[in-house]
């Protein structure tokens, strides 16, 4: 009973490979039988084959606008931009000036030690004797108003 | 007397001191034209969509087409290539173009790019989901005949102070079948621009 199911199992086999192998033949006469139209090229599936594999790129685009700009002198921005570099190289080079390790600036360090005695010993301290204008112009009118 | 005039002045420094924060915000007409910067700006892609849409509609290949193939001309819009030295986005211009098509009722315009992919994308979404009678086939799409590609380009002269710019917006319609160019459309600005 077995080798007879066998023996059926092995004829279906076959018989659906011979019609898979037909319905393909068909295809590909199918596809290559047709019948070029006047004037067509021959070799038209070779560009239909290698554009079909990437028709999903190429038309990715399609109502987009593509950005290939260039830059062109502008006096203004380039004004603006002098300006720009110029307060960053200023900025740059205070920064500089206040991470000296015995130099300037004792309260803008990132680091300022423990108590007086600190590694990074005394300096001096650009905003010790710092009086803020606008104390004195309140000082002032403070004094205008009690003399007048 | 002097008090008053102290106070008088106060007034008046708060005053201008408000009036230099405050922001003021004014609904204007799209149509008026304003300039402020010198750069490409609405005023520029109004008037080349004014420009294209009365190019492309009058045109002869639209008349050609109707004689040989006695139908609508079917087209799609691909990219618009900035070449230019500013950021532009033609679709400002590229939508009124689109809507001339379909306003005159001279072309038929079918949905490219992103949008196409969403439709798609829905269209095998109701495969699943939709009732079978309401459900929508592939394969029926409308194929385009023509696709509308452009460019934007400029050239910039400047020295010191003064500024002269030059865009210069060309659409190009080809056939997609016989790759022929048919129909070229340009529009040409020219700002003269003193800072």
């Amino acid at each position: 009973l077995f080798e007879r199911l066998n023996l059926i199992k092995t004829i279906d086999m076959k018989k659906g490979r011979l019609i898979t192998g037909l319905i393909l033949g068909l295809m590909v006469s199918m596809a290559y039988g047709q019948e070029l139209l006047p004037d067509q090229n021959p070799n038209y599936m070779n560009a239909a084959q290698k554009y079909a594999a990437q028709s999903a790129e190429l038309t990715a685009t399609q109502s987009t606008t593509i950005q290939d700009t260039y830059e062109a002198y502008d006096w203004r921005e380039a004004k603006a931009e002098a300006r720009a570099l110029r307060l960053q190289r200023r900025h740059e080079i205070r920064t500089l000036r206040y991470m000296r390790p015995n130099g300037f600036g004792y309260y803008n360090r990132p680091f300022r030690g423990y108590g007086f005695n600190n590694w990074y010993g005394y300096g001096y301290n650009p905003h010790y004797n710092y009086i803020n204008p606008l104390l004195g112009v309140g000082v002032g009118l403070g004094m205008y108003h009690l003399l007048h | 007397m002097k008090t008053l005039g102290f106070k008088l002045v106060f007034v008046a420094a708060l005053a201008v001191f408000m009036q230099s924060c405050s922001r003021s915000v004014t609904r204007i007409d799209p149509d008026k034209e304003i300039d402020i910067s010198g750069k490409w700006n609405d005023v520029d892609s109004k008037m080349t969509a004014e420009a294209m849409v009365e190019q492309i509609l009058s045109e002869l290949w639209l008349k050609n087409h109707m004689r040989d193939v006695k139908q609508k001309p079917v087209v799609i819009v691909g990219f618009v290539k900035n070449k230019s030295h500013e950021h532009i986005d033609a679709e400002t211009f590229m939508k009124d173009i689109e809507k001339s098509f379909i306003t005159s009722q001279k072309v038929r315009l079918v949905q490219g790019g992103e949008k196409r992919e969403a439709i798609r994308g829905e269209r095998a979404d109701q495969q699943d989901n939709a009732s079978v009678s309401t459900m929508k086939k592939w394969g029926l799409e409308v194929g385009a005949d023509y696709m509308l590609q452009g460019s934007i380009n400029s050239i910039v002269d400047a020295l010191d102070r003064k500024k002269v710019v030059y865009y210069q917006i060309d659409l190009e319609l080809t056939n997609i079948q016989t790759n022929e160019v048919v129909w070229i459309g340009d529009k040409k600005i020219k700002k003269f621009v003193k800072n």
